[in-house]
């Protein structure tokens, strides 16, 4: 468990975002995560700190970054061209402030409530004629209840959809201080084994389950799975969700099955970290209609793709 | 009204006979037709003496008598304007000097090629004499002031000779007021009434009388055509031994023995008549965007009468729309090499309106609403353009039906908010009673049906030609001539503000050259080119006795002056005021410096006018204000200039694919793009510049005066086909549409295909012949552009996920 930082860091705040609750909605992305899921999508909310990210394929090789570079980490190989020592790179991200093109950007902008509020407010009129809004999203945006809960206040206030995406490893009282001005709760499931689930997320799932039996009587919810080849999508995985679920029947009625893909690979080259999961493949349709099917015989509502 | 959406997902293909039609459809290719050259040539010689509306009405007369008259097999609404399907009539009284230029060269250009036989080179060559010095350019072209030659005459960088060689076009005639309630026979009724109340002796009225004269004449034209076409069909009635295929041309014959002459009286006389007069005004003036104004609600009436009588059913009713839409498609606007660049995918942008509220406001969608969107999802052509007016009002149903065609990829239909064109057309001067019909006549001009005369692309600019202007002191450097201003050297600019101030001086200098050499045109064609048919679909006319070129029609607006670019110059000012003069990141002198090398060698410098600067699209005021400011003051200027008519110019952001040529000639701009590049289109983001998705370009475009902008704006966004899958996926497209009209936009228009998919078409483009995408106003084959075109359209951002 990760203490949450002070202020919290915003990594991305998107906009017409329709797969994350109802209408259009503007999806803010805290930094910061409790949690290493290694199909994590996006690797640079894992930190609670800026994080430079670096993309080659951008870099049109002027030199700038190695005058503005206060380690050194960067220069001239005259065999291999430019080369970048990221081992020696503290994450200053002096360099983002000089580079031309975009290859060097900083992960995490530090965001004061009013920073946040005028950049979700400028969608309003797309709120107002779909039912969507604000979304708070990570990294674990409930690493940052206060944050959250401020933000979540002033939106109900101007009658707009408040929805929370959230992997569950918090403390409970986390929940308590966002309760009461969240419409709507999309809580993951990843693994129903707690030692599997220690294996490849980093944490034990009891605080997980502890947490969705107390929340779905308080608040909307509904379950995320993210189909895992090879870690999660067996029948007996299945079935378990399944069946734990099924015991929340009495408010839970929709399940989100969001199929594994790895377009975060190319992040996780950014940040110079190895992704593991480089041999999973994408579930098939036919797979994922399967356990669509599966879920459904439980009688749940199952959407594909959320 | 009964639930009317059928299909989730619509799929193409229509009865075995549209198919087949639409298979045949293909083994035409356009190609070179003399017969109306060789006629109206003969014609004039013969009627030298007389006034050219009377010469321009008996050379129609004499067209009809003389054309070819064909029906074709399966056919229910027939009749063509050349001597075949997708015919490319020659109009020699209003310009050949391009056709004779390029008779050699026509068949193999790359946009746009015509098929001509060695007989039709020779016809051409041996009237070309005969018309030197009398066509409508030649008068053009002769009257031409020095200021207007000098800047909007041959440079590429205005276009002030876009109405010298063709027709004015831009026209929505009145089916509901005139062909569908007087006929031909009424109008000609009322044309010989007033004529004989006219003292014959009286020379002050003697155009007047002329001009009745003159509709009298073409609407005995209208008759000879249809009467030629009934008796072709009981001819081949005769020939044929299929009993069903003999019953359908007898009724097909009935039809033509009653309309347009007389009013229709049942569903396929009603589609008869609108063809018909389509192909008068289209023989008379061969031209863009002879458009149709709502189709389901003109035949409403005559579609519930004809099932409540239990003659037709909804699968005829759909097969006839199928059959109409088709016929649409035949339509080729002949033009020259160079405008084929502006005009690529051998489009005419006739297109049909549907939709809207009706005359008390609410809303107008019924059953037929839904079949002409189901046509073009049948036939998937890249005509008719189909432009959908959706209000408050609108039900949801009809807006979901409206995604499934986005959906479906075929760049149809284009969305129009009512609220908005409400504005723009009261601020035109046109009656809160007429508003409620009002249809789009051009790419996205709104008029009003057969009352409206108005041109809506008098000239074309381009914004970013005023920065360019601004950087190099009056300096067009592709052209390599100074027509600009000389607005001083930029390096002694001392703060943002002169610079633009600079860029203001050069923009109302480049809208006068577009306004005087426009107002030259005009001259030509109310000179050279009255229009008697357009002038007796245009309630107004035959009141006054006036032709609709010298404004005679109830509603006189315009001429439009067309732009593209506005975003360019937003983004490239700016990044000059940003980066030069607050961030001091770079002096004008060395800003100048590389945009001299076209930034050849100073990609660093490049990327950093790209990325940091804000960009138009993002729903960043700092920029969108640049634009919104630049686009004001072009429409006050534009207003500033009166047409022959005693009307307002009036400005618009509709590029066709200006955004092309316009690029071409323009150099490197402080925006980051690089010289020759197209321009972005219209009042959409340049091309990978919007990086925050649809609902922040919408904000963006949101801030624009879209109620200034008199002839309309237009904004095109790519998508990618998977983001229309779900009913989910669509709820939410339609509710971004209703955000849009909220924020006051006009406009809005798709693209549905995959980067992937348009990359391979490139690569194969045999196995797309049939990919049809948007343009501007319209669609088009995408095989059939031109690689810089193509490349255009790949380049809009397009959004992969919402």
């Amino acid at each position: 468990m990760v203490a949450s930082a002070e202020r919290p860091l915003i990594f991305d705040i998107q906009k017409f975002s329709v797969h994350d609750g109802p209408g259009i909605r503007t999806v803010v992305f805290f930094k910061g995560c409790p949690l290493r899921c290694r199909w994590c999508a996006n690797p640079e909310s894992h930190k609670y700190t800026p994080e430079l990210m670096f993309y080659p394929d951008k870099c049109i090789g002027c030199g700038v970054c190695i005058k503005a570079c206060p380690n050194g980490c960067i220069g001239v190989d005259h065999k291999t061209g430019m080369f970048f020592d990221r081992d020696r790179c503290t994450d200053c991200c002096v360099c983002t402030e000089e580079c031309y093109s975009g290859a060097r950007r900083k992960s995490g902008d530090e965001m004061s409530l009013d920073d946040i509020k005028k950049e979700v407010d400028k969608d309003m009129v797309f709120y107002e004629t779909s039912g969507g809004g604000i979304t708070f999203s990570g990294g674990e945006a409930m690493c940052f209840p206060e944050t959250v809960r401020e933000l979540a206040e002033y939106y109900k206030g101007k009658k707009v959809t408040t929805a929370l995406e959230t992997c569950g490893y918090v403390p409970w009282e986390s929940y308590e201080m966002v309760i009461p001005y969240m419409d709507l709760v999309m809580f993951d499931l990843k693994v129903m084994d707690d030692a599997k689930h220690r294996e490849y997320t980093g944490g034990s799932n009891r605080l997980i389950l502890d947490n969705i039996k107390k929340l779905y009587k308080r608040v909307n919810t509904v379950v995320r799975i993210p189909i895992i080849p090879g870690v999660n999508d067996s029948e007996k995985d299945i079935d378990e969700f399944g069946r734990f679920v099924s015991t929340m029947k009495d408010g839970i009625n929709t399940v989100h099955i969001l199929p594994y893909h790895d377009l975060g690979l190319s992040k996780y080259n950014a940040l110079g970290r190895e992704y593991l999961m480089e041999d999973t493949k994408a579930p098939s349709d036919e797979r994922m209609a399967e356990i669509k099917k599966h879920l459904e015989g439980f009688g749940f509502n199952v959407v594909t793709g959320g | 009204m009964n639930a009317a959406r059928q299909h989730e997902h619509w799929t193409k293909g229509s009865t075995e006979r549209v198919n087949r039609l639409r298979d045949r459809y293909w083994n035409w290719k356009p190609e070179i037709d003399t017969e109306r050259a060789v006629s109206y040539t003969k014609s004039y010689r013969e009627l030298e003496a007389y006034d050219p509306c009377i010469k321009r009405a008996q050379a129609l007369y004499d067209y009809m008598r003389s054309k070819t008259v064909k029906i074709y097999e399966d056919e229910l609404i027939v009749g063509t304007y050349g001597k075949q399907p997708r015919a490319a009539i020659i109009s020699p009284e209003i310009c050949m000097s391009w056709v004779v230029d390029e008779l050699e060269t026509m068949e193999t250009r790359e946009q746009d090629p015509y098929v001509i036989k060695e007989e039709d080179k020779e016809i051409l060559r041996s009237i070309a004499p005969y018309w030197k010095g009398r066509t409508m350019e030649d008068y053009y072209i002769a009257n031409l002031t020095p200021g207007a030659k000098k800047v909007a005459f041959n440079t590429n960088v205005v276009f002030g000779e876009n109405k010298s060689q063709a027709g004015g076009g831009e026209f929505a005639a009145g089916y509901r007021n005139i062909v569908f309630k007087k006929g031909f026979k009424g109008i000609r009724d009322e044309a010989e009434e007033k004529l004989n109340a006219l003292d014959p002796e009286d020379i002050s009225t003697f155009d007047k009388r002329q001009f009745y004269r003159s509709v009298i004449i073409i609407c005995d034209a209208a008759k000879l055509q249809s009467e030629r076409y009934a008796a072709e069909a009981r001819k081949e009635a005769e020939k044929t031994g299929d009993e069903n295929r003999r019953k359908e041309l007898l009724a097909i014959a009935e039809a033509c023995d009653r309309v347009p002459w007389e009013t229709p009286r049942n569903l396929m006389e009603a589609f008869q008549a609108i063809w018909f007069t389509q192909l008068m005004i289209w023989s008379e003036e061969n031209a863009t965007s002879y458009c149709v104004e709502r189709i389901d609600q003109l035949l409403y009436p005559f579609y519930k009468a004809d099932k409540e009588a239990g003659v037709t059913d909804d699968i005829r009713t759909q097969e006839l729309f199928d059959c109409f839409w088709l016929k649409m498609a035949e339509m080729i606007y002949t033009i020259s090499d160079a405008s084929a660049k502006f005009f690529s995918g051998y489009q005419p942008y006739h297109g049909i309106s549907l939709g809207g509220c009706k005359e008390d406001g609410s809303d107008a969608v019924n059953e037929l609403s839904y079949m002409a969107l189901k046509a073009t999802a049948d036939t998937q052509m890249h005509a008719p353009t189909l432009n959908v007016r959706v209000g408050k009002n609108t039900c949801d149903e009809f807006m979901m039906a409206v995604a499934d065609l986005v959906e479906l990829g075929t760049g149809q239909p284009a969305i129009f908010f009512d609220e908005t064109a409400f504005k723009i057309l009261e601020r035109n001067g046109v009656e809160k009673k007429d508003l409620w019909n009002w249809c789009v006549a051009g790419c996205v001009e709104p008029q009003i049906p057969g009352k409206t005369c108005l041109w809506d692309e008098g000239a074309r600019i381009n914004y970013a030609t005023a920065v360019e202007w601004t950087l190099y002191n009056g300096l067009s450097k592709i052209l390599g001539k100074e027509i600009g201003l000389k607005t001083g050297d930029p390096r002694n600019f001392k703060t943002y503000e002169e610079f633009e101030d600079a860029c203001i001086k050069q923009m109302g200098h480049m809208i006068k050259a577009a306004c005087q050499s426009t107002q030259v045109c005009e001259r030509a064609h109310a000179l050279r080119m009255p229009t008697p048919v357009r002038s007796a679909m245009c309630e107004g006319c035959v009141e006054e006795g006036r032709d609709a070129m010298w404004g005679g029609g109830i509603y006189n607006f315009g001429p439009g002056v067309e732009t593209t670019g506005i975003t360019d110059l937003a983004d490239s000012l700016a990044a000059v005021k940003k980066l030069v003069y607050e961030d001091k990141a770079i002096t004008m002198d060395r800003l100048i410096e590389v945009l001299d090398a076209d930034y050849e060698g100073y990609e660093d410098v490049r990327q950093m006018m790209i990325n940091r600067a804000p960009k138009y699209g993002n729903d960043d005021d700092y920029v969108d204000s640049i634009a919104t400011k630049f686009l004001t003051i072009s429409c006050e200027m534009c207003e500033s200039y009166d047409s022959i008519t005693g009307s307002h110019y009036l400005c618009g952001a509709v590029p066709a694919v200006s955004n092309v040529p316009c690029g071409a000639s323009t150099w490197a701009l402080p925006s980051g793009r690089k010289s020759g590049l197209p321009l972005s289109d219209g009042i959409s983001p340049y091309p990978g510049y919007d990086k925050q998705g649809p609902s922040s370009v919408i904000k963006t475009i949101g801030k624009l005066d879209h109620v200034m902008n008199g002839v309309g704006t237009l904004l095109n966004m790519k998508l990618s086909p998977e983001i229309l899958k779900t009913e989910n996926d669509k709820r939410n497209f339609v509710n971004l549409l209703r955000a849009e009209g909220e924020l006051g936009g006009y406009h809005i228009q798709f693209n549905v295909v995959s980067t992937e998919t348009l990359r391979d078409a490139q690569k194969h483009p045999e196995n797309y012949g049939d990919l049809l995408v948007r343009i501007a106003g319209y669609s088009a084959f995408f095989v059939e552009l031109a690689p810089k075109a193509q490349e255009a359209i790949i380049g809009r951002t397009e959004n992969k996920s919402w």
